[in-house]
Parts: C-alpha cells; structure tokens; sequence
C-alpha cells in the first residue's frame, strides 16, 4: 500500500491521542481510587451500585431507628423495673400489715403514699419530649392523679391511648419498643389506684381490706415482670436486628466498592504499559519523520 | 545543411524538454506545498509525444496534461462515512451533555447517610434523602427538627426532579438550534457546491484543462456537506464534470438537492423534520450532525425525559394516596404537577402544618410518614395501574442505566466508526495523498531530465558555435 506523508502523521497523532486517552483515564482511577465515575462508564455496574446505594442509605436508617429503639426500651426497662421493685416491696408492706396494729399500719400506710407518689413519677417516664406509656399520644402525661386537699393522690387516670409507638427495623419489618399500651399502660393505671387503695387502707387500719389486696399486688408484680421479660425480648431483637443490618451494610459496602473500586495493581500495571506503548509512539514517529529523502537534494 | 537540420531538431527538442520537465517540478512544487492539506489530490504530469515538425525527424516530449489522482469511488465511500461519523459524533457528545444535566456521578462511598438530608447532586440521593427523613420522622415523630427535614427533603426532591427535566429539556432545545443552524449551513454550501460546478464548467470549457483547483474545492465542501447529513452525489450523464446530490425523502425516494449549476432546493427544519423544495418533501436524514442530533434529541434523551415523567407522577400520586388517601385533607404534591418538570409541594404545605400521621393522629404516631416511607421498597406495576414497574429506585436506576447504555453504546460505535473512517481515508490517502519521499524521487527525476536537456542544449550551442565562428576564418 502506497503511504502518503498526511496519512503517516494522522496516524501517529491518532495512536498518540489515543494513548494520552487510555493514560488520563488510568491516571484518573489511579488517583480517585476508583473504576467508576459517571454511569456510563458501566452502565450495569452503575444500576447496581444506584440500587445498593439506596438500600444501604435505608439499612444507616434502620440502624438509627435501631439504636432509638434501644434507647427507648432501655427507658422503658428502667422504668417497669422500679415499678416492679415497688410492686415488690408493697407486697411486703401488705404482709407486714396484715398482722400489725394500727399504728405500724398508719406507718406502713404513709410508705405506701411514698411509693405511690414515686410510682406515678416512673409511669410518667420521658424518653427526650415523650412520654413512654402513653401509647402515641406522647405529648400529654398519660397517669393524671386527683389529689385530696392534703395534695394525697386520690385516684390516678390513663389518658394516653391504646395505640403502640413502632419503630421500623427493616424492609417489612417493625418493633415496638415498650410493651404494649392496651395492656401495660392500663395495667401500670390499675396499679396506681390499687396503691392508693392500699395506702387508704393501711391509714384506716382496716386488716381486712389490706389482706383483700395481698393478692391484687401479687397479680400486678407478675404483670411488671412478664412486661419486664416483654421489653428485654424486644432489646435482644433489636440487638439481632442491629447485627443484621451492619452485616448487610458490610455487604453493600463491600459490594459497592467491587463495583466502584479501581484495583490498583491492574490499573497500575496498565498504565505501565499504556505509558511504553506512548514511548515507543513518540520514538517511532520521530524517527520516522527524521529520515526523509529530502536530506539527500542538492 | 541537413545535419544542421538535426541540430535545430535536437535544440527544439531540448527546448521542449526543459519545457516538459519544468512543468513536471512545478507540480512536483504544488504537491510538496500541499502535503499537509486535507482536501487536496496529488497531482502529476501525463507526459506525450510532440510530432515532429514538416521535414523532421525528431519526436519531443510534451506535458499532455496535468492529471488528479483521484479516485471517485473512494470519494463517495469517505463522504459516506464521514457522514456516518458525524452522525454518531452529535449523538455522543449530546449524549454525554444529557449525562452530565443529570448530574448522576457514581460515588463510591460506603456510608451515603450523609445524603439523607437530600443534599447529593443526584436524583437518587435526593429521593434517597426524602424517605429516610419519611423514616426518621416516623421513629420520632414529635420532633420539630425531623418534621423540618422531612419538608425540605421532599422541596428538595422536587427541585431536583424540575432541575433535571430543564437541564434535559435544555439539552434537546440546544440540539433543534443545532439543526436549524446546521439546516442553514447545508444550504449555504449547496449553494457554495452549485457555484463551483458553474466555476468548474465556465474554467474548463474556456482553457480545455480540468479545473484541478476548483474541483478539489468541490471535494471539500461536499465533504463538508457530509458532516450535516447524508447524501448521494453522482455526476451528471450529460455533463460529466458537473456533480448531481440527493437524498432519500421519508417515502424511500430520491429528491433532488443539486443539479449541476441549475437546479438548488433549499432545505427547512420545521422543528421535526427537514424538509426540501416546494411544495415541502420531508427528508429522512440517517447520517451527519442532523441525523445524530435529531436521534439523540428524540431517542434516549426524550425516553430518560419520559420516565422521570413517569416517576414523578408515581411519586405525586403514591404520596399523596397515604397522606391525604380521603381526598378530603391537605394533599402532599399538587396532585395537578404529575411530570418531572411540574411536581410541586402541594400550596398550604409547610414545615409547621406537615405531619406524620393522619389528621386525627396522636402526638406520637408515625404511622402516615412510615407509610411514605415504606413507598421506597413498594413494587408497583403498570399491570396495576402504576405509572412505574418495580420500586421508585429500582425505576430511576433503570432509567438511569439505559440511557448510560445508550452513552456508551453510542461512544464505541463512534469509536469503531472513526476507525473505519480513519481506514478508508488512508485507502483514498494511498492514491491521492503526497508523500513526501515519492515527491522528491520525482523532484530528483525530474531534476536530472532537466540537466540532461540543458546540457544537450549547450552542446548544440557549442556545435553551432563551432559551424557559426568557423565561417569567415581565413
């Protein structure tokens, strides 16, 4: 084939132009660390790491709905164990005062008072603005006493609802984090009243009425202790939960990066390559362009 | 006196010969001078016999003519493939000027929450952003800070899908331009073509010459011509210097653009299509700027533009079912903005009144912002209705990844075609291109021819010398 001049030069300034191309964009992966820039680099590789990408973005917000979760039903915890403790201890106060005179029971009576006032104060429990047992409605105290004119709670009212606050942890999948309204919350109401009761007893000394609710106290100490177990089952799936969602954002990560990340020892050697093949260009075509027929006219 | 007769003979011979030679270094010249111009055709000296003069003997050597090494079939196949590369050239860079209006960059980053508040350059971290601000909202729903989020992100999410319509629609306005100043550029050098072919036949009926120049002139602008659109150019059979140039209408039938220096239809782009004479036939261009530009404009851009369409009316319709699903309340999107380009917050939506439950809804119920969340792992279905098939994401990483597809498709097929392009010019390069190496063997060549003859010629001085300044002598 006959070769002109022009078309030695196109063609050496095509393979040059060409291999800067193929040197920039190795240089480009080499120093971003990474294989893929825009989408149409690999139009596939680029719907999956869209994809993934979103879903990593939804499993970090599982994962803060997990740790908020936690949070709360540690509160929750907290407050259902000291209720529980004063469940217990008015079980005790309700044996002692079975068999004792009226004036122990007038003392016992004003302990129980005590561990009313205290117990409505756990019930009203606050994770940040909100109150636990309420059900949802979070924004209102959910155990509103009626005083005396001595400023004794009389009767204490549930005013939350009986709907339960869920946190979602996953696709399909949601927790609630306090055990539930319809039952606890009541029954934490019930609870309240019954201390009221008791500590009206005891200060009346009426023997009969503190024995009538020995066994009631009982039945609400099993009520806290079953929503204790209920609340600490929840802490462990969310515990579980929580290890399954950093399991799955090391995968899309690690996912995410196969598709995304440069590797470096192919793109390094490529570029080594890329770079002789533009040395070798450059000679050639120079030495080329110094041989011409030309240098031998007189 | 008949030697002397041979001398005259050998004199005009020489005479002739410096002449013959002198012409052949004076296209050598020309050709050395234009190595380095794309539009020009070697060119090289037909050498002849001259008949001897009444009486003698001697036959000199004459330039015929000087002839273009030319070869029209590979004229036309590079015109063609010109118009092939440029075709895919459009489409590519308009291509790579829609993907970045949509300002997709693929991120490597592991841990994308900082995109939640919808601050990511894309329409993905933006949509990102608006459900898990849904899903925070829905977690604590009585905090003002989430309720603030969860509006900006959907404001966001909006902009970002009004931003991406116009700076597609941008892109497909910027291509009709291109097509009407491409139409305009056509018609100046149809115009320009049908001059040359009257300068062409004015120039080589009066000097009985092939007009190399002018004809090389022609060359370059229908190849120019072929970088706007295709077309097939012949000559005519009456008239075989002059150049006839075609196109295909969109009924299959070849319409008559030029013919010689007579006949010039002009082109028009109504905004669709382009259009010669009067009364109008519309052409079907497939090759050229037009051809790619057209292409992208109403291709993959248009479908990208389509299905941000339809996924922002999914979006409207979807959000607004779980947040107003009665009618009756206040709506979340303008249900009357359903396109990419139109999608608004609905008028009266702030960031005091949006809410994360229903009207009636407790303080700490999340129960309507759980549910817009949940809309990011919800599979629709245009079975069912939907606007969409598969998730929002899924939908807008599809979209995504076709036109990419059609990105980098259309790259390596112009790729390939400048290839062939590039092959086909070296084909033509192998008979009408200069090389410098040929040119000065033939400088060299010429050169000596050259001596040889002045040197014949002051031999004959010398033996006219010796007949002249003989006589008289005593």
């Amino acid at each position: 084939m006959r070769v002109s001049t022009d078309f030695v030069t196109n063609t050496a300034i095509n393979n040059l132009r060409r291999l800067s191309e193929q040197q920039a964009r190795l240089q480009q992966n080499i120093s971003t660390g990474r294989r893929l820039l825009k989408p149409s680099d690999d139009p596939a590789a680029a719907s999956r790491v869209i994809n993934r990408q979103m879903e990593l973005e939804r499993v970090n917000n599982y994962q803060s709905a997990a740790a908020m979760a936690k949070s709360r039903s540690e509160t929750s915890l907290t407050a259902l164990t000291q209720i529980q403790k004063i469940a217990s201890r008015l079980g005790e106060l309700t044996s002692l005062a079975s068999s004792a005179g009226p004036q122990s029971m007038a003392a016992y009576g004003a302990e129980a008072g005590q561990l009313l006032e205290q117990a409505t104060n756990f019930a009203n429990s606050r994770f940040g603005a909100d109150y636990i047992f309420a059900g949802t409605a979070v924004d209102a105290q959910p155990f509103t006493p009626t005083r005396d004119t001595s400023g004794a709670i009389k009767t204490v009212a549930y005013v939350g609802n009986s709907q339960d606050a869920t946190f979602s942890m996953g696709d399909g999948r949601a927790i609630a984090p306090s055990p539930g309204a319809a039952t606890t919350n009541r029954a934490i109401a019930s609870f309240l009243n019954s201390i009221a009761a008791l500590r009206d007893a005891m200060n009346t000394g009426d023997s009969a009425a503190v024995k009538s609710l020995d066994a009631t106290m009982g039945t609400h100490e099993d009520t806290f202790v079953n929503a204790i177990g209920t609340v600490a089952a929840v802490q462990t799936r969310i515990d579980a939960n929580q290890a399954q969602l950093i399991g799955r954002a090391d995968d899309l990560g690690r996912l995410i990066s196969t598709d995304t990340d440069a590797d470096m020892a192919t793109s390094m050697v490529r570029l080594t390559e890329s770079q002789t093949a533009y040395q070798a260009a450059l000679s050639s075509t120079a030495n080329i362009f110094k041989l011409s027929l030309l240098d031998y006219l007189k | 006196m008949a030697g002397l007769n041979g001398l005259y003979d050998a004199l005009r011979m020489g005479v002739s010969a410096l002449k013959t030679q002198s012409r052949a270094i004076e296209t050598v010249s020309r050709n050395m001078a234009n190595v380095n111009n794309p539009t020009y055709s070697r060119q090289r000296v037909v050498f002849g016999n001259v008949a001897p003069t009444a009486g003698g003997t001697a036959v000199s050597v004459d330039a015929l003519q000087v002839e273009q090494l030319r070869d029209v079939l590979l004229d036309r196949q590079v015109a063609r493939e010109r118009s092939n590369d440029a075709a895919l050239a459009a489409e590519s860079a308009a291509y790579d000027r829609g993907e970045t209006a949509m300002g997709e960059t693929i991120s490597s980053v592991k841990n994308p929450s900082s995109s939640a508040t919808g601050g990511g350059n894309s329409l993905a971290n933006a949509m990102s952003g608006f459900f898990g601000a849904a899903r925070q909202l829905a977690t604590d729903p009585t905090n003002a800070t989430q309720k603030q989020m969860f509006f900006q992100t959907a404001k966001t999410m909006a902009e970002r899908f009004q931003f991406s319509h116009e700076r597609l629609s941008e892109v497909q306005t910027d291509l009709t331009d291109q097509t009407s100043k491409d139409v305009d550029k056509a018609n100046l050098l149809l115009s320009s073509i049908k001059d040359l072919n009257s300068s062409i036949a004015s120039q080589e009926s009066s000097t009985g010459e092939k007009a190399l120049s002018l004809r090389d002139e022609r060359q370059a602008r229908i190849e120019d011509l072929a970088l706007i659109m295709n077309f097939k150019s012949s000559t005519l059979p009456d008239r075989p210097n002059q150049i006839q140039i075609t196109a295909s209408s969109s009924t299959g039938v070849d319409t008559v653009l030029l013919s010689g220096d007579t006949t010039l239809n002009g082109l028009s782009f109504d905004g669709n299509t382009v259009q010669v004479g009067t009364p109008s036939t519309a052409l079907n261009i497939m090759g050229g700027s037009i051809a790619g530009n057209l292409k992208a404009r109403d291709g993959a851009l248009q479908t990208l533009s389509d299905n941000l369409d339809q996924m922002a009316s999914q979006m409207v319709t979807s959000v607004n079912a779980v947040y107003n699903p009665a009618g009756t309340a206040q709506n979340f999107f303008d249900p009357a903005g359903t396109q990419a380009g139109t999608i608004t917050l609905a008028s009266g939506l702030t960031e005091a009144n949006v809410r994360a439950s229903a009207p009636s809804g407790a303080a700490g119920d999340g129960t309507v912002a759980q549910a817009i969340s949940e809309l990011d792992t919800r599979t629709f279905s245009t079975g069912s209705g939907d606007s969409i098939n598969g998730t929002l994401g899924q939908s807008y990483a599809s979209a995504i990844s076709l036109f990419s597809y059609s990105v980098s498709q259309t790259k390596m097929q112009h790729e390939n075609q400048s290839s062939v392009l590039n092959a086909v010019r070296g084909q033509r390069d192998s008979v009408s291109g200069v090389s410098l190496d040929e040119e000065a063997a033939e400088l060299m060549k010429y050169q000596r021819a050259f001596q040889a003859s002045a040197r014949i010629l002051s031999l004959i001085d010398t033996v006219l010398d010796t007949v002249v300044s003989g006589f008289g002598r005593p």
